[in-house]
């Protein structure tokens, strides 16, 4: 049995091969756009190809052979190459005669979220007027319209993954949190349905393994929620910062309310500074500065003060806000059932992992 | 000066794209020949830069220059510049020299045999800051060293072509920043005696390496690189007289004194910071093609880059592994 994982530079991708390496047993090949991106997965005797999922013929040789497809891959900056790329590799797996297809896709597909419990049959409700990357939604949709029974596709829906690696959940949160002010509407009360990523590993691998598992789309989260703000703020305690301002709903509509706008006012004054401090006539303090201090205290005098000021205010996008005033519980019991999926990292595992990883990373 | 040596640059990829052909341009050099058995990459990088001929293999460069770059995978560098060695070309070649001792060996008796120079791409050792550093560890105005702490790491960027940059042969971040730092310690301390090393290898080539090493004086130093996270960044030496924390670049040096001590007049006169890599890249290039026409042995010696692949050797031979607190959990 052998595996083409695509977007094995990513989150989710390079942790099922690191899986895949380190449990042994699996042959696998590892698909990346850009070679440049396979450091990580180069610490193991990995098969990796080059191949863009929007030209079929790189597309063909990186499936050709394998017996299983797992779809991470999943372009941000070219959104528009998700469906058509979806597309040729569900073609693609057709013709090599692949035996199943794992598309990983997103509880973003259901969003906005209903109140209350929420299955893979929630219908979402009216989408947000921005935020919301549509190209999930329609490349999964792409899969299984493609694959018409002629290969079994499975869509895995993660809902808020975080973990070593997680561009948006951690990394991105991470740099946010370090660097800018978070307004958070909803006072933080709303509902996280958080997702470690190695659970997500487990929920792919066992949709792409198991003998049977039933074609069609499965929600996978974590084994319980937290709140919005216990989720941020388990990040803040790790980082040591304080960065995010808690609004309440109609603060955030008005465009912002009075913590908010305390708070930056109170840093307009410094930012200023700061801004003048850039200046190309300054290199020379800016070098005295340095050199007295060192890079690595230099480097702690840029977080100081960077944590202290000029932090750019970022309020939730529509999508965000809806998001983070949702009360809705995903509800993964269907995942459970079709191949036995059980989150194994309750939060406080999971952001203890997330620490060490954000401590070795310097995030 | 250099100008009437002609000069070849042999393999084609990331590194002579970024760094030699601009740092060759930047010196007035066009060179003669590009060689690569990708002939259409050859032939795009020889349009941009006024190239007149390319050609696929190495064997063919006597015909065409007199002294050549070789920036190929490390795998082919003893085979190729013994092939030019041979055929009477002097040889750059990019670092680490090469896989192992005997590769090593051969290469420099190549150069011995027909009386040929063989320089090595360790460009840091042209940088005004290790320069300097060096002259106060060998004047002995920095007085008895106490420890040696480098921390080298950044996320990979490299716009790598192939995943060839990736292959056991050529190494993991060890390998590839390692051979500068290493060098740098190695120039300015002497032999590197190998103590404990682990890296996150498994089976492939590691993007974190930590090694604890000694000096050929007995001071304890330490080595920590990653081509997946931002590090310290830093070279620090500490002596009784002294402690210097400088950036890799040279961009930010630091003095501190030792408690009870002054800082002598020599560290007080810090050198400028304001070299790019290519500058490093030029300056190199000119002492190649300098000893080349001077027939003289380069600045850098190429037993020093044995030296360091000796070091990559046992670090390799020795090494534990090295596993990520968050990887515990599979």
């Amino acid at each position: 049995m052998k595996i083409l994982v695509t977007g094995a530079g990513g989150c989710i991708g390079g942790r099922i091969v690191e899986t895949l390496a380190l449990a042994g047993g699996a042959e696998y090949r590892a698909m990346f756009r850009d070679p440049g991106r396979a450091y990580r997965v180069a610490r193991f005797p990995a098969e990796m190809v080059r191949a863009d999922m929007a030209d079929r013929a790189s597309v063909d040789a990186a499936v050709a052979g394998c017996d299983l497809v797992v779809h991470c891959a999943h372009d941000l900056v070219h959104p528009e190459r998700n469906v058509p790329g979806a597309e040729n590799l569900v073609a693609a797996a057709i013709d090599h005669g692949v035996r199943r297809f794992v598309y990983v896709s997103s509880a973003m597909v259901q969003e906005p979220f209903p109140a209350g419990r929420v299955d893979e049959s929630t219908e979402p409700g009216a989408p947000p007027s921005e935020g919301l990357d549509v190209t999930r939604r329609d490349a999964e949709a792409r899969c299984f319209a493609t694959a018409d029974g002629r290969v079994d596709v499975v869509a895995i829906r993660p809902t808020i993954v975080y973990g070593p690696y997680s561009p948006h959940w951690t990394m991105g949160l991470a740099e946010h949190l370090r660097y800018r002010l978070l307004v958070v509407p909803g006072e933080g009360r709303g509902t996280c349905n958080a997702v470690y990523v190695d659970d997500v590993v487990d929920a792919v691998l066992r949709a792409a393994t198991l003998p049977h598992v039933d074609p069609g789309a499965y929600l996978v989260t974590g084994p319980a929620t937290v709140t919005w703000s216990e989720f941020f703020g388990a990040f803040e305690s790790a980082l040591g910062t304080t960065s995010v301002v808690y609004e309440r709903e109609d603060d955030v509509a008005s465009g912002g309310g009075v913590a908010v706008k305390a708070r930056s006012a109170a840093r307009t004054g410094l930012r200023s500074a700061l801004e003048l401090a850039k200046h190309e006539r300054l290199r020379p303090v800016r070098s005295v500065i340095g050199e007295r201090l060192g890079p690595a205290r230099t480097r702690a005098l840029k977080h100081a003060v960077m944590s202290r000021a000029p932090r750019a205010t970022v309020h939730p996008t529509e999508r965000e806000r809806l998001l983070y005033t949702s009360d809705a519980i995903v509800d993964g019991s269907r995942a459970r059932a079709a191949f036995g999926y059980e989150p194994r990292f309750g939060f406080d595992r999971g952001m203890m992992l997330t620490s060490a990883f954000m401590r070795w990373a310097n995030l | 000066m250099t100008a009437e040596v002609r000069v070849a640059v042999v393999g084609c990829g990331a590194v002579t794209e970024g760094l030699h052909l601009p740092a060759l341009a930047m010196a007035g050099i066009t060179p003669s020949v590009l060689v690569d058995p990708d002939l259409a990459r050859a032939r795009g990088l020889a349009a941009e830069y006024g190239v007149r001929d390319v050609v696929a293999d190495p064997v063919q460069c006597a015909e065409y220059a007199d002294a050549a770059i070789v920036a190929v995978p490390v795998a082919y560098h003893a085979d190729v510049t013994c092939t030019l060695l041979d055929s009477g070309v002097h040889v750059m070649a990019e670092k680490p020299l090469a896989r192992n001792r005997e590769e090593c060996d051969a290469m420099l008796e190549a150069a011995r045999r027909n009386d040929r120079v063989l320089a090595v791409n360790l460009m840091r050792r042209f940088l005004h800051a290790n320069r300097w550093l060096h002259e106060l560890v060998e004047t002995g105005a920095l007085g008895a060293v106490h420890s040696v702490d480098v921390s080298e790491g950044y996320v990979f960027d490299w716009p790598v072509t192939s995943f060839g940059f990736f292959d056991v042969n050529n190494g993991g971040v060890l390998k590839d920043l390692g051979s500068h730092t290493l060098d740098l310690v190695h120039w300015h301390f002497g032999r590197i005696e190998v103590g404990d090393y682990r890296d996150n290898a498994f089976g492939g080539v590691e993007t974190d390496c930590l090694l604890e090493f000694r000096t050929a004086s007995g001071v304890p130093g330490v080595l920590e690189l990653s081509r997946g996270r931002s590090t310290r960044n830093s070279f620090v030496v500490s002596s009784d007289v002294a402690t210097i924390e400088m950036q890799h670049f040279g961009e930010f040096i630091r003095v501190t004194p030792a408690p009870g001590a002054s800082v002598p007049p020599a560290l007080r006169h810090k050198p400028r910071g304001d070299q790019m890599l290519v500058d490093l890249f030029v300056a190199s290039h000119a002492d190649f093609l300098d000893a080349v026409r001077d027939h003289r042995p380069p600045f850098v010696d190429p037993a020093d880059a044995a030296a360091i692949v000796d070091v990559h050797e046992r670090c390799r031979t020795t090494a534990q592994r090295w596993v990520m607190p968050w990887m515990q959990a599979v």
